[in-house]
């Protein structure tokens, strides 16, 4: 067994923020970071573009396995923690090994939700949450004619635009709601990214739930590979390469019994400390007090993660920090700025295809936790902008947004947001789209 | 070392000359998360540099090591070269 002052459990953006900041504080104490997945860290959100062909593989990685040398820091990959004895600070790894920690600091993240139908295990059906997965789909797309996406939402974007991009002809997006995307947006705003979709030659049908996926035996190898797609209402339909894109969940069935409280994620206060003594959690997995908003929250975003890493890593070393940050999260889908590997540093702006699309949530964006709902924009312009209104304590704030095809709002709302401002003056303007929202902040 | 708190000058030591690529940042905000005196996003949602020597400079090179596009380029002003990525 081996004794660690600093056990990570989980290699991305949250837990290796931690554990560098961690370091920084704690120049003599012992480090491990656990990781389920065979590589460095790598940028997740990068993952769009490799799959667009924008970027090259090796520009995904962000840190070299002389990064974890430098920094003492032991990285222990493609290995799963299996179970946490939480009286005697035991971590049991899927390779046998256990660990003996001092601290230990969940950051998992989440793994994507599979859906329970006949068929999702063929081959050229895909999930995508890694970089395994982009690969797997970047081997298969370009052999691809037909796909269906299955789902609305950034994973099904990510489907669409790298489907489109790899010259796959015909491309069917299926969802079960009533339209693109319900649940996280309203109806206009899904009408404004669905128009988006559509002028780049990706169709969408509602209210279509997939009951099955039928194989056909591969011509190549022999093995049974997906051909159509059969959906409750009977319809049935053609696809060679199919992205499942249903949301993702937590595992929090490895630390069962250890007495951590959990409920959608792992619950912990604002310092990202769990109910259990030495056992914290950041990131997606970790559902947060939120002192911005004040209550429990779960923000799975790359910003997020990376702050809370912030954080957590300094309370750990004994510095007691809060977090304190309100994050948005954008997609860029179709349009994507053609990423220069040159890197060339001027300042000019790159040519954006029209028919592109952007869209980026702020905060929460909760009809049932706002007081009101503003909207800005209409479908016919291709632009919507929804802002989340409540009062807190006494103060009118913006409390989060949704922002579609209109980037240049994001910056002043999340400023508005994460500032806490009262816009009680402002309230009355904010459906004029002509009202400039850098007032706000002013 | 001295906490000056005026907000007009930076009380940091300037260690590096940023920065930032505007082709490849796509407003993801971890460097304003991280660094919030050196990094703000600007009215295309693209990273802009408010102050090279806002944070402390290992804050920022935290910040620029967290930007999950790599958009952040960090000069040392000393030696004159680029120490990030």
């Amino acid at each position: 067994m081996k004794s660690v002052d600093l056990l990570v459990v989980g290699g991305s953006a949250a837990g290796t923020t931690a554990a560098e900041v961690f370091r920084s504080l704690k120049p003599q104490s012992s480090i491990t970071i656990v990781s389920d997945e065979p590589y460095e860290e790598y940028s997740r959100i990068l993952l769009s573009n490799y799959l667009r062909g924008e970027i090259a593989r090796d520009k995904l990685f962000l840190k070299k396995p002389s990064w974890y040398q430098e920094k003492n820091i032991e990285f222990v990959k493609g290995v799963k923690a299996d179970s946490l004895e939480s009286a005697s600070h035991r971590v049991k790894v899927s390779t046998g090994g256990e660990y003996q920690y001092g601290k230990l600091l969940i950051t998992t993240g989440g793994s994507v939700i599979r859906l329970p139908i006949t068929g999702d295990d063929l081959g050229n059906v895909f999930y995508l949450r890694t970089l395994d997965d982009a690969d797997a789909i970047l081997a298969q797309v370009v052999n691809s004619r037909q796909a269906v996406i299955i789902g609305g939402g950034f994973i099904s974007l990510d489907f669409a635009t790298c489907f489109r991009a790899n010259g796959v002809e015909d491309v069917l997006v299926l969802v079960i709601e009533d339209y693109y995307w319900q649940g996280k947006l309203d109806r206009d705003s899904s009408q404004v990214l669905q128009k988006t979709l559509e002028k780049n030659g990706v169709k969408v049908l509602t209210n279509e739930e997939v009951a099955e996926l039928r194989s056909s035996i591969s011509i190549r190898d022999r093995t049974p590979v997906v051909r159509e797609v059969v959906t409750k209402s009977g319809k049935t339909f053609e696809a060679d390469i199919v992205g499942i894109g249903v949301g993702i969940k937590t595992d929090l069935d490895w630390f069962k019994g250890s007495g951590i409280k959990v409920n959608r994620g792992i619950v912990t206060n604002e310092y990202l400390e769990t109910n259990v003594p030495d056992i914290y959690a950041a990131g997606d997995c970790a559902e947060f007090w939120d002192v911005i908003f004040k209550r429990q929250h779960i923000m799975g975003n790359w910003a997020n993660a990376t702050s809370q890493g912030l954080a957590v890593g300094k309370t750990i070393a004994g510095v007691r920090t809060v977090f304190e940050t309100a994050s948005s999260y954008s997609a860029d889908f179709f349009d994507r700025p053609r990423v220069d590997t040159s890197r060339s540093t001027g300042t000019a702006k790159s040519p954006r295809v029209e028919a592109g699309g952007h869209c980026s949530f702020i905060g929460v964006t909760d009809e049932s936790f706002a007081d009101e709902v503003v909207t800005r924009g209409t479908v016919a312009e291709g632009k919507m902008t929804r802002i989340f209104i409540k009062e807190i304590s006494g103060t009118t704030r913006i409390v989060g947004a949704t922002v579609i095809n209109n980037p240049a709002e994001v910056g002043p709302l999340t400023m508005a947001v994460k500032g806490k401002i009262d816009i009680s003056v402002h309230k009355g303007s904010l459906a004029d789209a002509n009202f400039d929202l850098k007032n706000l902040v002013s | 070392m001295v906490n000056n708190q005026s907000s007009t000058q930076s009380n940091q030591t300037k260690k590096y000359r940023i920065k930032v690529d505007r082709n490849l940042c796509i407003g993801a905000a971890s460097c304003v998360a991280l660094a919030m005196k050196t990094f703000a996003l600007d009215s295309e949602n693209k990273a802009v540099v408010l102050d090279e020597a806002g944070d402390p400079p290992e804050s920022i090179k935290l910040a620029a090591e967290s930007c999950p596009t790599k958009a952040i380029i960090l000069e040392n002003i000393g030696t004159g070269e680029q120490e990030y990525p």
